[in-house]
């Protein structure tokens, strides 16, 4: 009886359409700031990637799990792999999905729980190493200007290695490379490249070391981010090399060694010469030298026929330009008609020059006589011509001497 | 003489001929005599090497360097 009096006077009840209760979910859920921008911490399960692009997996934790989907537009922007039973962190918001009656994580953004450790470990550690002073100028080795023999520490079989010797080999064959095989990824990557390190510091050939290896993702150049390499490179007594992943990698052994080059190629470009340009700049020494004897033989030259014409009489001269002047207005005016007078003053002309060679201080030198010059370059004759403690020249048969005049005797 | 020591060597020719004033002519003429044949042989050094690529091997690693021995000698093909 009580009950259904009670039923009788139960208020008027409000009925909703799914779609309004839904509405109204959406509402509160759309009101709420924290839901806007959420950072969700679970594992990946359910991953679906069907033809659409959108990427729809659940995040679960031990308890719980909750829809997520990244839409197309941004499934692009997506570094991380991702996979069933990964931990990651997904960054967006909360939405719901009327259709089926669900609340989802529209996803931005998926950063694998891992790499947010790694990115501690590495800022700790390069903090703590900086304060240490290993990235410090001062530690810096210079690098050789034409290495001999180039250490390289990397994977036997992977991109490093090919790009390097290619580089090598087309700018700078003379030096030698000899290749430390290592491990360059993995858990064992960090001991092997630090034990290579030690290695061939040990060896007395070497006098640059490269350590490195191509791109790959931030876990797969964790080596180089290692204190145990860092450590190797900075007490390294040979000059290392970093050349780790693509330009735009940074990491701990790019620091702390003592160049760092944005990748394996770049590390060759960086370290040695380029064949050409040094070929280039052999020719230019070897055009330099021509330049310098040519110009060294025409002060021998100069020099010889200055002397000439400073002991020779002006007046053999004059007569001998006199005379050639004649011969070539002849042969000028009258060439063919008067060969014979011609040839006359030719022979004069001949017989003049050979005068003068027998005449010349030359031939005369040559028998141990020698000529001497005052500071203006005229032929002493006399002893009046300088006063005690002139500087004279004196010219021999081979070369010349300075002298100083001690006494004029009459 | 290694190939560095013939390019300081040069380089040395070429300054001690820039300043002919303390070079007898014999010196000279000796010196370019010298320094054409360096760039001569800088040259043929240049334009003849090929490059020579060991491989530290396991043993190795316990050993010396006398150990080691040509792993591959390789030989690119460019201009």
């Amino acid at each position: 009886m009580d009950k259904q009096l009670s039923l009788n006077i139960s208020p008027p009840r409000t009925v909703f359409s799914v779609t309004e209760i839904a509405n109204t979910i959406k509402r509160i859920i759309q009101q709420e700031p924290i839901l806007q921008n959420v950072w969700v911490r679970g594992q990946i399960s359910n991953l679906s990637r069907p033809n659409s692009g959108h990427i729809y997996f659940t995040l679960k934790d031990e308890k719980s799990s909750i829809k997520c989907i990244i839409w197309k537009s941004n499934a692009a922007r997506i570094k991380h792999k991702m996979q069933d039973g990964d931990e990651v962190l997904v960054n967006g918001k909360i939405n719901t999905y009327a259709v089926q009656g669900v609340y989802q994580i529209n996803v931005t953004q998926v950063e694998p729980i891992g790499v947010g450790s790694l990115q501690r470990a590495y800022e700790q550690l390069k903090q703590r190493l900086s304060d240490e002073g290993l990235f410090d100028k001062q530690y810096k080795k210079p690098l050789p200007e034409f290495p001999k023999k180039i250490g390289v520490i990397t994977s036997e079989t992977g991109d490093a290695i090919k790009d390097i010797s290619k580089q090598l080999s087309r700018r700078y064959p003379l030096a030698e490379l000899l290749l430390y095989p290592s491990l360059v990824q993995g858990e064992k990557a960090a001991g092997e490249i630090a034990d290579a390190l030690y290695a061939l510091n040990r060896r007395s050939d070497i006098d640059l070391l490269i350590v490195g290896r191509g791109g790959g993702s931030i876990e797969d150049l964790w080596a180089f981010n290692e204190e145990i390499v860092a450590r190797a490179i900075f007490k390294s007594r040979i000059p290392v090399v970093s050349a780790v992943g693509h330009e735009s990698d940074y990491t701990i052994s790019d620091m702390v060694a003592d160049h760092r080059a944005s990748t394996p190629s770049t590390a060759i470009e960086d370290t040695v010469p380029d064949r050409l340009e040094i070929l280039t700049f052999l020719n230019s020494l070897k055009s330099r030298l021509n330049e310098l004897i040519k110009l060294r033989l025409k002060g021998e030259r100069d020099e010889v026929e200055g002397l000439h014409k400073a002991l020779a009489p002006t007046h053999r001269l004059d007569a001998i330009n006199q005379l050639s002047q004649i011969i070539d207005s002849l042969e000028d005016s009258y060439l063919g008609t008067v060969k014979n007078r011609m040839k006359e003053k030719k022979t004069q002309l001949q017989s003049l020059a050979d005068q003068l060679n027998n005449l010349s201080p030359l031939a005369t030198l040559d028998r141990g006589y020698s000529l001497c010059r005052d500071s203006s370059g005229s032929i002493i004759t006399s002893s009046q011509d300088v006063k005690t403690g002139d500087s004279i020249n004196v010219i021999l048969s081979q070369g010349s001497l300075t002298c100083s005049v001690d006494e004029c005797i009459e | 003489m290694t190939f560095e020591e013939k390019l300081e060597k040069l380089k040395e020719i070429v300054e001690k001929m820039e300043t002919p004033d303390t070079l007898e002519l014999d010196a000279s003429l000796e010196l370019f005599e010298e320094g054409v044949s360096l760039v001569r042989s800088c040259r043929e050094i240049l334009e003849k090497a090929e490059l020579r690529i060991q491989k530290v091997t396991d043993a190795e690693n316990e050993n010396d360097a006398e150990n080691e021995h040509d792993v591959m000698e390789t030989v690119f093909e460019d201009g």
